[in-house]
């Protein structure tokens, strides 16, 4: 495994569980509770976590693949590399552009579709069913661009698996 | 993806010239290995740079590594 796709893996895996354990606590929470906390400074605090926990993971899959008597590698990036870096970056950036079109017009909608006698309980409701806050909307942002790192790695591990 | 409709000898070409391996063809036309395995897996059109590259090193034309398979072209 070159280390690019090495990289790759681990970047997708890590966004996977963090992603997955900031959404699924943001949207569980109730709709009234107070999502008014440091957002930016959490979400950079997470980002660091986020590269830490890949550091260690690039250096747990060395150390597994030397141990099982493969010798990992470290080329420098290549005119493949470059290339499925390249398409890579154009499905996420289809993907985060869909979704931000998605956000919008979910934006619209919530607003022509207000139902202020029947307030949601929880945010993921409230995402649904409207009001949406700046709060929320930065929430669906940031799924956004959560979605769309993860396009980027699962396409970059499906071009070099597959080819390009 | 579909495959590339370049035919190529590097695998011939490599045991003709002292049954070169993959990773130093690789350190010779400065790319990685994985890009090696790929072209001649027949799953990564190169570049027309890094194409004669590899000619280069074999001592031979583009055309004699590389072969396109297209129809009626």
């Amino acid at each position: 495994m070159s280390k690019h796709e090495r990289i790759s893996w681990v970047s997708l895996l890590v966004t996977l569980a963090i992603g997955w354990w900031y959404f699924s606590r943001v949207l569980g929470l109730p709709a009234d509770a107070n999502l008014h906390f440091p957002l930016a400074r959490f979400v950079t605090q997470l980002v660091i976590l986020a590269v830490l926990i890949s550091i260690a993971g690039e250096i747990a899959l060395r150390l597994v693949e030397r141990v099982g008597g493969q010798s990992p590698d470290d080329s420098p990036a290549d005119e493949r590399d470059a290339q499925i870096s390249l398409k890579a970056t154009r499905n996420a950036h289809g993907v985060l552009g869909a979704s931000v079109v998605v956000v919008l017009v979910q934006i619209a909608l919530l607003e022509r579709l207000r139902r202020p006698a029947d307030p949601p309980s929880t945010v993921l409701e409230a995402l649904g069913a409207g009001p949406l806050t700046p709060l929320l909307i930065a929430q669906l942002l940031l799924l956004a661009l959560t979605l769309a790192a993860l396009t980027a790695h699962a396409s970059r591990i499906v071009y070099y698996r597959r080819g390009v | 993806v579909a495959p590339t409709l370049l035919r190529n000898q590097i695998r011939r070409l490599r045991f003709e010239h002292g049954e070169m391996t993959q990773q130093q063809l690789a350190v010779a036309v400065g790319a990685t290995r994985q890009t090696i395995i790929a072209i001649e897996a027949g799953k990564y059109a190169p570049s027309l740079e890094l194409a004669f590259r590899l000619a280069r090193v074999f001592k031979v034309g583009v055309e004699d590594v590389f072969q396109h398979d297209a129809p009626g072209v």
